[in-house]
């Protein structure tokens, strides 16, 4: 075997078979392939390719403090060390180091491995950007910016990384060789592959940037990061080296990274994403190998619109209120922008809806519409059995949409009737699916019905002083008990399923809605017109259990503190009132 | 916390140091209370759970503590999860299998077999008990079936009347005890041999063994299911995990690998209740939907190594059962109200109330002038009853009866609202007005813009013109010039001739003359 061979054979053991060893001898492969790049230092090597003796021209070993350095000189200099045998030698002996200090990092020996390393790079940092040099540079580094990670130091890892990128920026002048080519240089590979092999390992340091930005919580960093990985992996693909590159998880990332800049209320970079998304989904082969993979994927990007759809309209409406609040101009408090923050190159076609924030019914009708479409084409895949989890999600979307939308019509009475849809969708959904298997569901589901009823009751009373007919009476009464048995239903799942009796004891996530369920009753039982004194007594009952709640478990009271207060007033004057009915009666 | 609060009992279990650590003079970092048994101490940190296994802890105490009653409540019809944590040999396997066979050491997995098995034999003959098992993987999102190797990508399906399960995973009916490991081991045998990338696989997949114990009563066909789901879960990964796994090496040619988990980095970074995020719906949590808080049972175990050189592993390990132990679930209940609205129509109440304060305020102060032996005439008297002032007195008990008290301070409330309604309302006509203006003013400026090009473009072109004209002009001048020369050498002659005809007939008159 060539010493090539024997060291590509150690190159596969490490980073190849390596991944199949076993629980128990996790780095057998590891340690194997130590012991192998530690057996070519003694093996002597001479190579002397006219491509080696070109590129060590500018190369010169000197050696300053007790080490050998690399340093970049002109060609016609003079080099102190005139052997490119010697300095041949040298760098395979760095390269190899390097390896053995790569295995020392990944067999949980970091420190040791970091020591190594910054050794090597010691060597070699008055000359990082040789083209000999290049690659092991940029992978050296790599290797440091994960142990850095690895211990958590963020910014010693980001300082390394700045390194990379002003190495990376410098190398595009330049034709860096392969890792392996420090050994051999092999005339036979097209300079493009060079350069893409390079790309690569750069990309992965950006990905790592991603990365260690996240676990700082600096979101938009981490994305802004996310997304130049995604430029670097499209741009892989627009320029035909596909092989990389696999659209349906380009398009998945993208639609991804959509709804976080949704979520981060901009919507013209949201849009431009989940644009690009779909797009690139027309890249995946009808004949994708798991085809269902695809007919769900679809359906699943047509979520992340009506997820865009429902921010849209929510930002929109926040935006309003706080304007009216504080009387400015809605554009005071954000502005709509209609340019995204970058532009991935494809053609796409023009927008079908807006990104900018809605002002009026009609325009805020538009997105509703837009999203109603996209549920009903990904409710023909997410049929309700068989998935119901996602079959439900977008019924709550529906009627978070309606909601959304009640807020930009002026009319009570198709105000009213909007509730009213959301009514009748949410109960119809609350008779199909079982309680027991979809315990969770149903909790969101009745709650979410519960408030319906509230709200439409609400609306119902201001209706009351202009009509004030029977019928509105009598569907008043009629909402208040539909609502009130909606919220004990909600009440009622809390339940222990053996012995059916109310918890002591709530789970944090749950305090609020439940103590907020019976803030909800005790407000339907004062909406009654008739039995006033019973009603209100009932009313009263359950501000106690509220009360009582809190005082037995101290640390609730911060989920619903405001509340808490509203209750402990009404225990006081309820009695009050109570009494004069009595009176009256 | 309190452990009630909690749906989920987690327990830390610390195995003893090996003979490996033992040689390499190991030290141990953990440092156990002497008067708790829920308290681990690791570099000053305090880490408290449900429960702390010692070292020492024999087999059978930790599944009488941890297991033993879920067994029971699978038996009587529900459902049960046991996970189990913890990094590479820190005890996993000793816990949940142990040696097989072995009465002292052998593990939780046993044991529950052997328990089902026990409760079946005290049982009624007039019942029939069945006992199945399903042993499947979770590897990226994918479930693939480990008795089955063909089976790779199995779907949840979510049943609307029914419980969420594996469509088209494999059942085996077991009737001995050992009939279960030996399905075990078959299923490991598989894993291995189906998998191509063991090391990462490992760190990523969970496994979960399903035992099914299903009874029926003979004599009224009444059908009882528990199911018991014991889940070895996948370590959670790193940026040095995943990058020491997928290191970048042109030799090696797994690039891929590494950038495979770009996913997980861009789905963290989104708000998980406003988003979608596509394919991200973890199988896992919809398999054990019920397993994961409300009424069903489950425990998490925490396998721990002592060991100085795990320290930061074990740690990791520590961390992750104190995050499940305040798991918030998945879905939990949105509200719809946001403080805004809240603050509105506690606003509403809260008039109410302080309505009522002064009433009451009043009424304490004629309570005073009654106890000091004065006499409150009728007129003075606080009247609780009618809050709107503005009603006559002499009429509030009639009022009272026929209406709702405190309809007058709905009516009221709702005003106030209706105002503040009507005021938006005004506001946002306002707006609209603006915008229209504005939209006006665009539309002129734009027409009258395009006036200004339509004149620039008739000046430009007139300018063009006279240009044109005036090149014209210039051209033409010079031969209007030198034609008007011409003209002037054609006509010096007919003048020259005509003056000789003046000078002839002058001369011809002249000569008539003489």
């Amino acid at each position: 075997m060539t010493f090539l061979e024997r060291y590509l054979t150690a190159v596969d053991k490490c980073y190849v078979q390596s991944l199949n060893d076993s629980e128990t001898e996790l780095y057998k492969s590891k340690y194997e392939a130590r012991k192998l790049f530690e057996e070519l230092y003694d093996v002597d090597i001479d190579d002397k390719s006219d491509n080696l003796e070109k590129e060590f021209q500018t190369l010169d070993l000197i050696e300053e403090d007790d080490k050998k350095k690399f340093i970049m000189i002109q060609s016609d200099e003079q080099a102190k060390e005139l052997s490119v045998s010697k300095k041949h030698r040298y760098l395979i002996h760095l390269l190899l180091d390097y390896h053995i200090a790569a295995i020392y990092s990944d067999t949980e020996e970091r420190s040791e491995g970091e020591s190594r390393l910054r050794s090597i790079l010691t060597s070699i940092e008055q000359a990082l950007y040789h083209p000999l040099l290049c690659s092991l540079s940029l992978n050296l580094l790599n290797q440091l910016i994960l142990i850095r990670t690895s211990f958590e130091q963020y910014n010693d890892a980001i300082e390394i990384a700045k390194q990379t990128e002003d190495l990376y920026n410098k190398s595009l002048v330049i034709e860096p060789y392969l890792l392996r080519e420090i050994i051999h240089i092999d005339t036979s590979i097209q300079a493009d592959d060079r350069r893409q092999e390079f790309e690569q390992t750069y990309t992965h340091t950006l990905f790592y940037l991603a990365q260690i930005y996240g676990k700082l919580d600096q979101k938009n960093e981490s994305a802004n990061y996310c997304r130049l990985t995604l430029e670097r992996q499209l741009t892989m693909f627009n320029t035909n080296h596909s092989k990389h590159f696999d659209p349906f998880d380009w398009a998945t990332n993208c639609a991804t990274l959509s709804q976080y800049y949704m979520t981060n209320h901009d919507f013209a970079t949201a849009r431009h994403c989940l644009m690009c998304a779909d797009k690139m989904l027309e890249n995946v082969p009808s004949n994708h190998a798991e085809n269902d993979k695809l007919a769900e994927r679809i359906a699943s990007f047509k979520r992340c619109w009506v997820k865009y759809a429902v921010n849209l309209l929510s930002d929109s409406s926040d935006r309003l209120l706080q304007a009216a609040d504080r009387d400015v101009n809605p554009n005071e408090i954000v502005r709509s922008s209609t340019t995204p923050q970058f532009q991935f190159k494809l053609s796409l076609p023009s927008p079908t809806i807006t990104c900018s924030f809605i002002l009026d019914y009609d325009q805020a009708r538009q997105v509703f519409l837009f999203a109603m479409d996209k549920i009903d084409s990904a409710k023909s895949y997410y049929i309700l059995d068989g998935f119901v989890t996602d079959h439900v999600e977008l019924c709550q979307d529906t009627s978070q949409l309606y909601s959304k939308l009640v807020f930009f019509e002026s009319s009570i009475d198709r105000k009213c009737k909007m509730h009213k849809r959301r009514i009748d969708l949410l109960s119809t959904l609350c008779g199909e699916i079982s309680e027991e298997h979809y315990l969770y569901i149903m909790r969101q589901l009745l709650f979410e019905l519960g408030e319906c009823y509230s709200m439409l009751l609400d609306l119902k009373l201001e209706q009351k002083n202009d009509l004030n007919s029977n019928k509105t009476i009598e569907k008043i009464s009629h909402l208040t008990k539909l609502g009130i048995s909606t919220f004990e239903r909600f009440l009622s799942t809390m339940n222990d399923k053996k012995t059916k009796e109310k918890p002591e004891t709530y789970a944090d996530e749950y305090v609020r809605p439940v103590l907020l369920a019976h803030f909800y009753i005790a407000r339907f039982y004062s909406k009654f017109i008739d039995s006033r004194l019973e009603n209100l007594q009932q009313s009263l009952n359950q501000y106690k259990i509220i009360v009582n709640y809190v005082d037995k478990h101290p640390n609730s009271r911060e989920y619903i503190e405001q509340e808490y207060s509203i209750c402990k007033e009404m225990i006081d004057l309820l009695p009050l009132k109570l009494e004069k009915l009595r009176q009256i009666k | 916390m309190a452990a009630k609060e909690c749906n989920i009992r987690v327990v830390a279990r610390f195995r003893p140091l090996n003979e490996s650590e033992k040689r390499a003079a190991s030290e141990s970092v953990v440092e156990f209370p002497s008067n708790k048994d829920d308290t681990i101490h690791i570099t000053d940190k305090a880490f408290i759970f449900d429960k702390v296994f010692r070292p020492n802890a024999t087999q059978e105490k930790v599944y009488n503590e941890t297991a033993k009653e879920i067994v029971k409540d699978v038996l009587n019809g529900y459902n049960g999860t046991i996970f189990a944590y913890g990094q590479t040999s820190s005890g996993k396997t000793h816990t949940m299998e142990g040696v097989m066979g072995s009465d002292g050491q052998q593990g939780i997995i046993p044991r529950i077999v052997q328990d089902i098995f026990n409760h079946m034999h005290t049982l009624n003959t007039n019942l029939d008990f069945q006992i199945k098992i399903s042993y499947f993987e979770i590897y990226l999102d994918k479930i693939h079936d480990l008795l089955d190797v063909s089976k790779t990508n199995l779907p949840v399906h979510e049943d609307k009347n029914g419980v969420p399960y594996v469509k088209g995973v494999t059942q085996r009916f077991v009737s001995l005890p050992n009939e279960v490991f030996k399905i075990m081991n078959e299923g490991k045998n598989n894993r291995h041999t189906a998998v191509t990338n063991m090391n990462e696989h490992s760190s990523r997949s969970h496994s979960v063994l399903l035992i099914y114990a299903q009874q029926e009563n003979a004599d009224n066909g009444k059908k009882l299911t528990g199911k018991l789901y014991l889940v070895d879960l996948a370590g959670s990964e790193n940026v040095s995990k995943t990058g020491a796994k997928g290191q970048v090496f042109d030799e090696a040619k797994n690039i891929n690998k590494s950038l495979s988990a770009l996913g997980n980095v861009i789905s963290a970074l989104a708000d998980g209740t406003k988003s979608h995020i596509p394919y991200r719906d973890s199988k896992l949590t919809r398999i054990l939907q019920e397993s994961l808080g409300g009424n069903a049972r489950t425990t998490i175990i925490l396998c721990c190594s002592p060991a100085i050189y795990n320290k930061s592993e074990t740690k990791s390990t520590l961390d992750f059962g104190q995050r499940a132990k305040c798991i918030k679930n998945r879905v939990t209940v949105n509200e719809e109200l946001t403080t805004e609205e809240w603050k509105r129509r506690w606003e509403k109440e809260r008039e109410e109330v302080a309505r009522l304060k002064d009433q009451l305020s009043r009424a304490e102060m004629e309570f005073e002038r009654w106890r000091r032996g004065e006499t409150v005439t009728k007129d003075e008297q606080v009247n609780l009853l009618e809050s709107d002032d503005t009603l006559p007195t002499t009429s509030v008990v009639s009022t009272v009866a026929a209406a709702n008290p405190l309809g007058g301070l709905d009516l009221r409330s709702s005003v106030n609202v209706d105002e503040w309604e009507k005021e938006r309302s005004i506001l946002y006509q306002q707006l609209d007005e603006k915008d229209d203006e504005i939209n006006n003013l665009a539309q002129t400026i734009e027409r009258l813009k395009s006036q200004i090009v339509e004149q620039d473009n008739i000046f430009s072109q007139a300018r063009k013109d006279n240009e044109n004209l005036q090149i014209e002009l210039n051209r033409l001048q010079p031969e209007s010039e030198s034609e008007k020369e011409e003209v002037n050498e054609v006509l010096q002659p007919f003048e020259e001739l005509a003056l000789n005809y003046d000078q002839k007939t002058q001369e011809v008159e002249t000569k008539r003359s003489y």
